[in-house]
Order: C-alpha cells, then sequence, then structure tokens
C-alpha cells in the first residue's frame, strides 16, 4: 500500500472512531444521574414543577435518548454544539474562549517534555549503566509515576509558598504577553512530566539500540570522534521512534489538561469540562469530550504519518 | 443550608433564607417602631448578642481611603441577573452592586435602606379561601417523573385550599395570578400592608434616579424568575403611590413576611424596560445595573470579577435616624476596588492567602483555619453561621417509622467530639435545632432553652441502648438492623463525622451500619427525586438557615417541602405542620413576638420529641484575612461575606487596607 493511500484510509478511519467516541461519551453521559434541569432544581428548590417542565421541554431532555443524540449529532454537523444551560451561551463560544488557553499549556508541556528528554535521554544511553543513567531511571520512573494532581500541588506548595517566586492564581494577562511564560512554568512542568519521563526512556533506549548497531562500530573504526558519531548519526536514526512518542504524547497532554487545568485554576477547555461534569451541562461534557477526541485521533494519526515518512521501511497493510 | 461553600445546594438555600433574613422586622416591631423599621427590632435575628465572635472595630480617623480588597470565591457566577441566580457565589457578587429597600445587622437586625421609612399599615385575618371570588382556573398537567402540575405561564400567586386533593392531568385549578391580585387588594382582601416610603434622589449607577416605579418593577421582573416560588409564596401585590410611596401586600397575616419580601434588589429603568429575563450579565453584552456601592467593572468568564466603588453613592450616614455611630463614620466602602478570583479549590484559595495573591479566604477545612489561627501573619475571623448538618431517617419504612429508634440513633451521635476532633471546634454541637444566629424570634430565652432541651441530644449510649431495646421488643424485629448512612463524597469534613456516627452505631448490637458516600449532585439529585424515602436509608447532609427560626424546622420536616429542600424521607407530622404554621401565621403572632417566641419553643421541643431529624452541628462561618486587612468581620452567610465586610452601617463595619 502507498503511503498516500494508507494515510487517506487513516483519515476515513477517523470517522467511525468519532462516530464512536461520540455514542460512548453520550451514553455515559446519559447514565450519569442528574442532568441540567436537576441541578437547576437542587441549586433552587422552590423552582415550580410548572418551570421544570418547561425547562426539560426547551431543551429536549424529555426527548427519547435515541432522539436527542440524533439532534445533537444533526446539530454538531450544522456547527451547532449547544448551549450551556446555567449561563445561557454557545457551547462553541465557550470553546473558543478556552481553546488557546489549553494550547498554549499543552505547547508549553510538550515543548517542555522535548527539551528535557532529549538531552537527559541522550546523556543516559552514552552513560549507560554508569550512575547517571540510573539516576536517570529513577528520576523517569517517578516522573512516569507520580500523579498530575499531586505533582501540580506540591510544585505551588514548594513554587508559591516556599520559594515565593511563582504565583497560585492563574494569569489575568493576555496569552501573548510576556509574563504569561511565568505563569505557564508549574503547570507545564506539570504536565509536560509524565511525558518528559516516557520520552526520556524511549530516548534512552533508542540511543543505546543504535549505538549497538555495526555502523556506529564502522563509523568509529573510522576514527570519527565519538560526538560526532552520537550526535550525527545515532541521535538522527534515534529519533525516529522518539518523534513518533512524541507525537502520541501530544494525545496524553491534551487529556491531562483536564487535571492539571483543574488542580491550577487554569482557564482552559481541561476546567471547563471539570465544571461541565459537575454541573451536568450535557452539551458542553459532549462538545469539548469529542474536541478532546479528535485532538488525540489527529496526534495519533500524525505519529502514524510521521513514522512512514520517517522510516521507509515501514510497510503498511 | 449549609454555609460551607463546597456544597452547591446549602449554598443556594442559604441564599434564600439570607433574603428571607435580610428583608425588615417583625411586623409588631414596626408597628412599634411607627414607621423606621431600624431602631432595634428584629424577626428572629438575637437581637441583643452579636454573632460575629472576636468582632474588630477601626477607629475613624485610622482609616485609610482606597487600595483593591481581593478575593476569591468557589464557582463562577451563574448569572449577575439576580432573579435567575442560583447560587451563593454569585450572590457575593450581587450584593456589591444591588441593595433593597432594607438592610440587615449581623446579628439580624432590621433596618430602612433604600426605604427611608417603612410602616405597617395593617394586618388582618385572611387565608387562600377568602379569594376565591378573585381566581381564575388553569389546567393540570403531569411532569415526566409524574409529577402533576398546574400548568399556566401566569405567575401564580395563590392557589384555592380547594383544589383536588390529588389532582390528575386535565383537572382544572383555581388560582390567584399577578392580575386578579390588585382586585382583591382594592377590595380589602390581603393579609397584611405595608408602606415604604423611598429616600429621594437615590441614583442608579447609570444615573437614573430611583423611584416607585422603579420598585415595583424590580419586584415584577421576578415574575416566573427562578426566585418566583421564594416571593410569591408571600407577595400579594405591589404598587406605586406617587414617585417615592410603595406599598406591599401580603398575602396572610406572616410574621416573618417583611423579612422575606422587603430586600430584593431594585434595578434602572434601563434594565426592567429593554430587558428579558435573564439578559441582564456582562456574558450577554450587558451589565447589571442597580443602585449599589460598588459597580462591575469587568467580568472574565470563570476567571475574574472586577468591582470599582460607585462614586455617586446615595448613602449618607446622616440620612438614617437609625445611625448612632460618630459623625466620622464614612458614608460608605473606603476601598476602591473589590476584585474576586474564581478559584474552585479550597487548597488554591488557601495558598492564594498564603501568597499574598488575595487578601482574604472563606470556606476553608477546619484544619486550614486551624493552621492560619495558629500564625500571626493572619486573623481567623468567626462567626455564629446559619447552617447546620442533619442526619434524616426514613421515618415511612419499618423499622425506622418507631421514634425510639431514632432516639436511640440520635443519642448515639457524637457531637461534642465530632465538634473538637472534626471541626476542631469550628463548629458548634447542635444542643437544639435552633442555632444562635435565630435565637430571637424563635426562643424566649435561648440558654434557658438549651439548658431544658439540651439532654436530647447528648451523648448516652447506656439510655441509646434502653430506647433501642425498646423499639426492637415494640417491632419484634432482629438485630443487627441493617441500613446504609449516606451523603456527599466531596466534603472531607462531613464524611468524617458520617463515618464517626457509623462508627458509634455499630459498637451497639443493634446496628450494622454502611456508608455510602456520592459526589454532590449525584446525591443530592437522588435525594430531591420522589422515591427517596422508599429506599430506607438515613441521609446525612447541611442545610443553612437564617435569622428566621421558621426555616430551621421547616425546610428538614414540612410536607410542601417533600422532594424538594429538605424534606426527602416524605416526613409529615401533623402536630408539627400545626405548630409551625401557628408559630408564624395570623394575627396574634404578627402583633406579639413573644407568643412567636413561645410558639417556637414548643415546635423545637416536638421536633426533639419526634425525631425525624437528628441535627449535627451548628456551623461557624470564618473569613481569613492577612496583616493587611483592618476591621474585617464576617457576616453570618456566605452570601454577604464580602458586601458586609466592605460597609454595614448599622454595625459600623467598615474595611481599609493598609496601603
Amino acid at each position: 500500500m502507498s503511503l498516500r493511500r494508507f494515510i487517506l484510509k487513516r483519515l476515513l478511519l477517523v470517522f467511525p472512531i468519532l462516530f464512536g467516541v461520540s455514542v460512548i461519551t453520550f451514553a455515559l453521559v446519559q447514565l450519569t444521574p442528574g442532568d441540567p434541569v436537576d441541578v437547576v432544581v437542587a441549586l433552587n428548590p422552590d423552582i415550580s414543577p410548572a418551570e421544570e417542565a418547561r425547562l426539560r421541554a426547551r431543551y429536549g431532555l424529555n426527548d427519547p435518548i435515541w432522539s436527542q443524540y440524533v439532534q445533537w449529532l444533526t446539530d454538531i454537523l450544522r456547527g451547532d454544539f449547544g448551549t450551556v444551560i446555567a449561563t445561557d451561551r454557545a457551547v462553541s463560544t465557550v470553546i473558543v474562549e478556552r481553546l488557546p488557553e489549553t494550547i498554549a499549556l499543552g505547547l508549553f508541556g510538550w515543548v517542555f517534555a522535548v527539551v528535557i528528554a532529549i538531552p537527559t535521554g541522550i546523556y543516559a544511553a552514552v552513560r549507560k549503566d554508569e550512575l547517571g543513567d540510573h539516576v536517570s531511571r529513577f528520576v523517569a520512573l517517578s516522573g512516569i509515576s507520580i500523579p498530575n494532581f499531586w505533582l501540580g500541588l506540591m510544585l505551588i506548595l514548594i513554587g508559591a509558598l516556599v520559594i515565593d517566586a511563582w504565583p497560585v492564581l492563574p494569569p489575568r494577562k493576555p496569552l501573548y504577553h510576556p509574563a504569561t511564560l511565568w505563569y505557564l512554568l508549574l503547570p507545564g512542568i506539570t504536565i509536560g512530566t509524565a511525558s518528559a519521563s516516557t520520552l526520556m526512556r524511549i530516548m534512552r533506549s533508542s540511543m543505546a539500540e543504535e549505538m549497538n548497531k555495526e555502523y556506529v562500530t564502522a563509523a568509529r573504526a573510522k576514527g570519527l570522534p565519538e560526538r560526532t558519531v552520537v550526535l550525527k548519526h545515532v541521535l538522527r536514526n534515534s529519533l525516529i521512534s522518539v518523534t513518533t512518542v512524541a507525537a502520541f504524547l501530544t494525545a496524553s497532554i491534551v487529556a491531562g489538561s483536564v487535571v492539571v487545568e483543574a488542580v491550577f485554576g487554569w482557564p482552559g477547555l481541561g476546567q471547563a469540562l471539570v465544571g461541565a461534569v459537575r454541573n451536568r451541562e450535557i452539551d458542553l461534557i459532549l462538545a469539548i469530550t469529542l474536541f478532546i477526541g479528535v485532538a488525540i485521533i489527529l496526534a495519533n494519526l500524525a505519529a502514524d504519518i510521521m513514522y512512514a515518512v520517517l522510516d521507509p521501511r515501514i510497510r503498511y497493510d | 443550608m449549609d454555609n460551607v461553600p463546597e456544597d452547591i445546594l446549602p449554598d443556594a438555600l442559604s441564599r434564600r433564607r439570607l433574603m428571607q433574613s435580610a428583608a425588615g422586622i417583625a411586623a409588631a416591631t414596626v408597628a412599634g417602631c411607627q414607621g423606621d423599621g431600624g431602631s432595634g427590632g428584629s424577626d428572629g435575628g438575637s437581637g441583643s448578642v452579636d454573632p460575629v465572635q472576636d468582632r474588630v472595630e477601626v477607629t475613624p480617623s485610622e482609616i485609610q481611603e482606597g487600595g483593591t480588597f481581593r478575593t476569591a470565591v468557589g464557582a463562577n457566577p451563574d448569572t449577575f441577573e439576580f432573579a435567575e441566580s442560583s447560587s451563593a457565589q454569585a450572590t457575593i457578587m450581587h450584593n456589591l452592586i444591588f441593595e433593597g429597600l432594607t438592610t440587615t445587622s449581623a446579628s439580624g437586625e432590621i433596618y430602612s435602606w433604600l426605604a427611608e421609612s417603612y410602616e405597617r399599615v395593617d394586618v388582618q385575618e385572611a387565608s387562600p379561601a377568602d379569594y376565591t371570588d378573585y381566581m381564575t382556573t388553569a389546567p393540570y398537567a403531569e411532569g415526566e417523573e409524574g409529577a402533576v402540575f398546574i400548568d399556566t405561564d401566569e405567575q401564580i400567586v395563590l392557589q384555592d385550599p380547594d383544589n383536588p386533593d390529588s389532582p390528575s392531568a386535565g383537572d382544572e385549578a383555581r388560582i390567584l395570578t399577578v392580575a386578579e391580585a390588585p382586585d382583591a387588594v382594592a377590595d380589602g382582601t390581603y393579609g397584611m400592608h405595608f408602606r415604604f416610603q423611598l429616600h429621594e434622589g437615590v441614583p442608579f449607577h447609570n444615573g437614573e434616579e430611583m423611584t416607585a416605579d422603579n420598585v415595583v418593577a424590580s419586584y415584577n421582573r421576578l415574575q416566573n424568575s427562578s426566585f418566583s416560588g421564594q416571593v410569591y409564596d408571600s407577595l400579594l401585590h405591589i404598587a406605586a403611590d406617587g414617585d417615592y410611596t410603595v406599598d406591599l401586600y401580603v398575602q396572610t397575616p406572616d410574621a416573618a413576611a417583611i423579612r422575606e419580601l422587603s430586600d430584593l434588589p431594585i434595578y434602572p429603568s434601563e434594565i426592567t424596560d429593554n430587558l428579558e429575563l435573564g439578559q441582564m450579565d456582562p456574558r450577554q453584552g450587558n451589565m447589571p445595573l442597580g443602585t449599589g456601592p460598588f459597580q462591575l467593572a469587568e467580568f472574565a468568564n470563570e476567571d475574574f470579577a472586577r468591582f470599582t466603588k460607585f462614586e455617586d453613592h446615595w448613602f449618607e450616614t446622616g440620612m438614617k435616624d437609625w445611625f448612632d455611630g460618630p459623625s466620622e463614620f464614612p458614608n460608605g466602602p473606603v476601598v476602591d476596588e473589590v476584585d474576586i478570583s474564581i478559584i474552585s479549590s479550597d487548597a488554591q484559595r488557601s495558598a492564594a492567602l498564603q501568597n499574598d495573591e488575595i487578601d482574604m479566604a472563606f470556606g476553608l477545612t477546619a484544619g486550614t483555619l486551624t493552621n492560619f489561627q495558629e500564625s500571626e501573619e493572619y486573623r481567623t475571623a468567626p462567626t455564629n453561621g446559619a447552617g447546620y448538618t442533619f442526619l434524616q431517617f426514613p421515618v415511612r419504612q419499618e423499622p425506622w417509622t418507631n421514634a425510639k429508634l431514632r432516639r436511640a440513633v440520635n443519642k448515639l451521635i457524637p457531637r461534642q467530639t465530632i465538634s473538637d476532633e472534626i471541626f476542631q471546634g469550628w463548629e458548634q454541637p447542635a444542643w437544639v435545632p435552633l442555632p444562635p444566629l435565630a435565637a430571637g424570634a424563635g426562643s424566649t430565652d435561648y440558654d434557658a432553652m438549651v439548658e431544658d432541651l439540651r439532654s436530647y441530644n447528648t451523648y448516652d449510649t447506656e439510655e441509646a441502648t434502653q430506647l433501642a431495646q425498646e423499639a426492637v421488643d415494640e417491632l419484634g424485629i432482629e438485630t443487627p438492623i441493617e441500613i446504609t448512612l449516606e451523603t456527599n463524597s466531596d466534603n472531607d469534613d462531613r464524611v468524617r463525622t458520617v463515618e464517626l456516627i457509623a462508627e458509634s452505631m455499630n459498637q451497639t448490637e443493634f446496628f450494622d451500619v454502611t456508608v455510602n458516600t456520592k459526589e454532590f449532585l449525584t446525591f443530592i439529585s437522588q435525594l430531591l427525586s420522589e422515591n427517596y424515602w422508599q429506599e430506607g436509608k438515613l441521609a446525612f447532609i447541611g442545610l443553612s438557615g437564617g435569622f428566621n427560626p421558621h426555616g430551621y424546622a421547616k425546610s428538614v420536616h414540612h410536607p410542601d417541602n417533600f422532594a424538594q429542600c429538605c424534606n426527602f424521607q416524605n416526613i409529615d407530622i401533623q402536630e408539627l405542620n400545626e405548630q409551625l404554621r401557628e408559630a408564624r401565621y395570623g394575627v396574634d403572632v404578627v402583633e406579639d413576638p413573644s407568643l412567636r417566641a413561645e410558639r417556637y419553643e414548643t415546635v423545637w421541643e416536638t421536633v426533639l420529641e419526634q425525631n425525624a431529624n437528628s441535627y449535627g452541628t451548628h456551623s461557624t462561618l470564618v473569613g481569613v484575612v492577612n496583616d493587611s486587612v483592618n476591621g474585617f468581620n464576617t457576616y453570618p452567610s456566605t452570601q454577604d461575606i464580602v458586601g458586609y465586610a466592605m460597609y454595614n452601617a448599622p454595625d459600623q463595619q467598615v474595611t481599609y487596607l493598609d496601603q
């Protein structure tokens, strides 16, 4: 199969996957006890049964579930993502407001992961089985094992309260303001740590594997300096797997934003999703979940394509 | 309702009770005051007792003007449209912008505010049946869950008591709507009549002068709003008489009516004439407008709200006869700005306070409060709160139909231990259902009442065992009795409380208790369903009242509150219902506050004797401030924690900042 056909096939697969995501998400939301009107009633128990009935009718909550799903899907295809009932705002407006914040955080986390992982991975591979390698392994395993929320809380504790150098509250400055970088640091580190750790181990393994190959021995035999062997030959080949893994990690960064944004009060999609779940805002939950699903699928697709482009030996069926 | 801000439902009801509480003095006292409601009357506030513990006072000459008071709330405001709002967090913001005809001190006394004065013109016997001649009809319909309701878009003021007991869809209901209410009033059919004289020259934020028409339009804006149920269970009709006089009519003689109805926000005609209900919100492109001391300057959804001082605010201490403070006391807030961040995490709010990013935090856990209390850099400002926790029994399910069994469990609740160990002293054992906050109208001598009734609620395993044994013998059942005790999972202190109660019950041979926790909204959705009472579970939850004693019994007992907040178990005790009615409604209790207080004391004894609900603890609300904040005191309800601190003339309360 040609690369073009492979990509086309993968693109076509996106649609049934998204359909599946939407069905599962919709079903899960329906299985959750309560709906937005329940929340309104819970918050305001003096609301009359007539008003409650009117609200349910207005938002179609009395319709059969399949009918609600079809209506929702139809609306989505028309570009209408629904309404946040509590604030009577369009879901699309909320997403447009929040998306840049999540992208900025994710991008920062991704860059942090790459910047930390590549040199550390190289170092660990070069110093294989030495103290530096052991330390890096310990750090990497810790980074993978520590839950995001705990790391975030610790960073707040240390960064804001012990060192007294970072703010606890999210910035009120525009994303493009230079000061935002400072605000991004702690949540960015939190969201990027697990990815950095994973990437570092992949980098280390990949490098170590490459360094055992014959062409490396040949290069060394030719008298090339070790620095040139490592950085020019080994690194380039090692980056194939690292690059694809990095793409995969984009997905985990997107998903991780839900927890990290909640911990840091970062005003992105993740925090909006947490609020939507709390308030049973069905349309918002569905839209953000779908959005995250799309991001993950596209990241995986990008990883596959990159893998195919970077390593022509790969065959696709 | 619970004042603990983690709880959304408690906050919401707390808001309602606050509005009830923040609205005027008892009618009888009004009569005594001849029109100026402010001089010391009370409809439930303890009157002479200041619930604010360790109150700090300021010396007017030392007050510094300017600066930004920074704080944080736990949730995004759902809307700035007061009538459609359902959250305490939103009301904190609303209370900076909007004002009512009256205001309330921290001890529950009510003072005229936008109204220069008010008087109760008359009170007379009137019941729903007296309105029959003015009523119209509307059909009943059936909702999705089988609930039958009156299907009309009109605002219902009253229902005929002779409507079918068990209506079916299609039956006709006889109702009085806002359209017919003026006819009844014109014919002299009403329960109470209040007249408010407005201050002249009060400007709205848009420069418009407040008149009687604004008051009427603002009250009318509540029709069919989310808030309407809380107003139209009492309000009959409101009308302007000239530019500065408002007549307000109440359906029945109701000792709590003025408290319920006199502090609703007043808007300019730019709002009432032009904006649909729900549209007064910056997210809809419209800024909220009121007469309040602050204006909303900037709002970033889910992020923050910034308020700036309204430089043309109308108030002067010299305008009010009741103001007895020093002449140099400021005429309004002295800070220039109030900045409220929206931060859901308690830990993050606490950290922000420690990191000097905010000046005041509240809604913190007991352990955190204790830490702040022990620090010299912060001041914890506690006040007796309106919140309480309670355990509700499935009184219609065997074996819990037996009152002795319920009383046995009540004796197994280690209230003092809960207060000391879990809440580290920040909450107080509920020795009686009524908290000190509402002692004024709800008791003749609160301390004596506590002394008399305390034995009902003291921890006593021996007595509990005896009661349980008697109940088991009477019922002829086997032990241990298996039971599930439920609460909301997102309140750590509460979960620990429930676990302690379960442990205490399990230490006897009579009970085998399983604790089940659920996320708050999931839990509350189930509690509010119409079949929860059939599941036979014990429910533990928090609730908040206010200065009006009525809510502390009615909310959790009365059949009107079944499947609403908070009679989840379908409790219907005829004796108690009657006692509640007699304590609040009727010319006699309107005119004689001491009679009303006596009647409530009967209510509390019946509540304890029946023990359909066990009251756990009474709350303390605590605002924690850093050392740059001066003069800060905490209001007993979350909803006014910022507004009160900034300025409350009756208590000569003002907060200023070290610049």
